[in-house]
């Protein structure tokens, strides 16, 4: 009698043991799920930074240098075409993602066409307005690429604990990571 | 004989490799400086007596507003660039107040006859919105590089240091020693109250019933403990590392990218 309840506690025992490592493991992906979608607002939101300097940019610029009409309407048509697209952040397919960053690619690369002209306008160059907002989009690529980083790690740190037992018991779906595409590797270096 | 002369070149080169290797990671993030200091410099641009004086300076900003200013001097940026380099060393070291992000980096890496000097000015998290990057910019511009082209160095770093400690200021301006010292004291001083509220009502309550004295005793003891704590610790918190002078270690803030730089 005694010794069946003995073994009767212990499994009870070693059931809740289980019970409680499961819901610490699925608690664990949840928030680092949550972590994926958190940075990614980050992310979202320093290429808003950046949209948000464009026409300031594009009007400082036309000031000094009006007949390069063409680099200002690729600027402006790829600002409009990245600003467009809204991701859902909780369902970041990685389709999705690569959309999203090729439109965010060809405004890299509009405004790298852009911030060459001055080079053929010294009075532009020497222009206090135009070397603020130049500091203020370097800031701001310098942004995008930490907080890049930091999303692939998130997305990474989460992957690696879904594909991990116990965590690839519950059957989470793998997020998306950023990839150098070929639009980011065209980008034209601009010195500074 | 032979055979084990053959893999001598393997295994030298397996460790040049990993000298090289090893080199090459230092010179891209240097290690976090300990003792902590927040003069770090590795490129022997200053005098000792200049690094001595611009810790001071750093030191003080770090005790009377929490602000960190870190001074990181390098030879080689190891093929980074200087933004990534300044970023990594924001955020591995910790520069800065966990709650505020309140740190700043200024990377320097001094001009050589091959290669163009480069300046780096990172702003934490919580400082960006003081310190935008167009004004690190001119503070570059302005500040810094027509001092550092003549080979004065310490004179651009302090002017920098000028301008971003008052506009660091201006954003985040909390008293270290004064803010410690004072929420600690007031968190034992309430503890005492408490304490010493439940023990005379214990007490009294003993000495209705006439029953033991031996609580009597301990709660008698007790507080007095604790006022003696409390007396210790008000005078420790005053004299405690960070007005000696010395640094008291980086907070652990965070860096986003902010920032500007230049070259000469």
């Amino acid at each position: 009698m005694k010794k069946s309840l003995i073994t009767l506690l212990a499994i009870l025992g070693i059931i809740g043991v289980l019970v409680f490592y499961i819901i610490g493991t699925y608690n664990r992906l949840v928030r680092l799920d949550e972590a994926v979608t958190a940075s990614w607002a980050q992310v979202d939101n320093v290429y808003k930074r950046r949209a948000d300097l464009i026409p300031n940019l594009v009007s400082t610029v036309q000031g000094y240098a009006k007949h390069e009409s063409g680099t200002f309407q690729a600027v402006v048509e790829a600002r409009a075409k990245a600003t467009q697209i809204t991701v859902d952040p909780s369902n970041l397919t990685a389709e999705k993602l690569k959309e999203y960053q090729a439109a965010q690619g060809q405004v890299s690369s509009a405004l790298g066409k852009l911030m060459m002209i001055q080079e053929n306008y010294p009075d532009l160059k020497a222009n206090q307005n135009f070397l603020d907002l130049q500091a203020q989009l370097e800031g701001t690529e310098n942004r995008i690429a930490t907080e890049r980083m930091n999303f692939n790690k998130a997305a990474q740190d989460f992957n690696t604990a879904i594909r991990r037992f116990p965590g690839m018991l519950f059957g989470f779906d793998k997020r998306a990571y950023f990839e150098a595409t070929e639009a980011d590797k065209e980008t034209p270096k601009v010195q500074f | 004989m032979n055979k084990k002369l053959s893999f001598y070149p393997i295994k030298t080169s397996f460790i040049v490799l990993f000298v090289v290797f090893s080199s090459v990671i230092f010179a891209q993030i240097p290690e976090k400086p300990n003792p902590p200091r927040l003069v770090n410099d590795y490129a022997a641009i200053f005098t000792p007596q200049q690094v001595a004086d611009l810790e001071q300076y750093l030191v003080m900003i770090d005790d009377s507003t929490s602000n960190q200013i870190t001074v990181v001097t390098l030879t080689d940026l190891g093929g980074y660039d200087k933004a990534y380099v300044a970023q990594q060393i924001g955020q591995t070291w910790g520069v800065g107040g966990k709650e505020y992000n309140n740190g700043i980096v200024i990377l320097i890496k001094p001009k050589t006859d091959r290669e163009k000097g480069e300046v780096f000015i990172a702003t934490g998290y919580g400082l960006e919105g003081a310190i935008p990057d167009a004004i690190c910019n001119r503070i570059i511009d302005q500040q810094m590089i027509p001092y550092f082209k003549q080979n004065d160095y310490y004179s651009g770093t302090v002017a920098a240091v000028n301008y971003l400690y008052s506009l660091a200021k201006g954003e985040i301006d909390i008293d270290r020693e004064k803010s410690n010292g004072g929420l600690v004291k007031l968190i034992l001083f309430i503890i005492f109250i408490i304490v010493l509220i439940v023990f005379m009502s214990k007490k009294s309550n003993n000495h209705d019933d006439n029953s033991n004295g031996h609580t009597t005793y301990g709660g008698g003891i007790l507080p007095w403990i604790l006022l003696g704590s409390l007396g210790s610790s008000g005078g420790s918190g005053s004299s405690g590392g960070f007005s000696g002078g010395s640094f008291g270690g980086f907070g652990g803030g965070g860096f986003g990218g902010g920032g500007a730089g230049g070259s000469w």
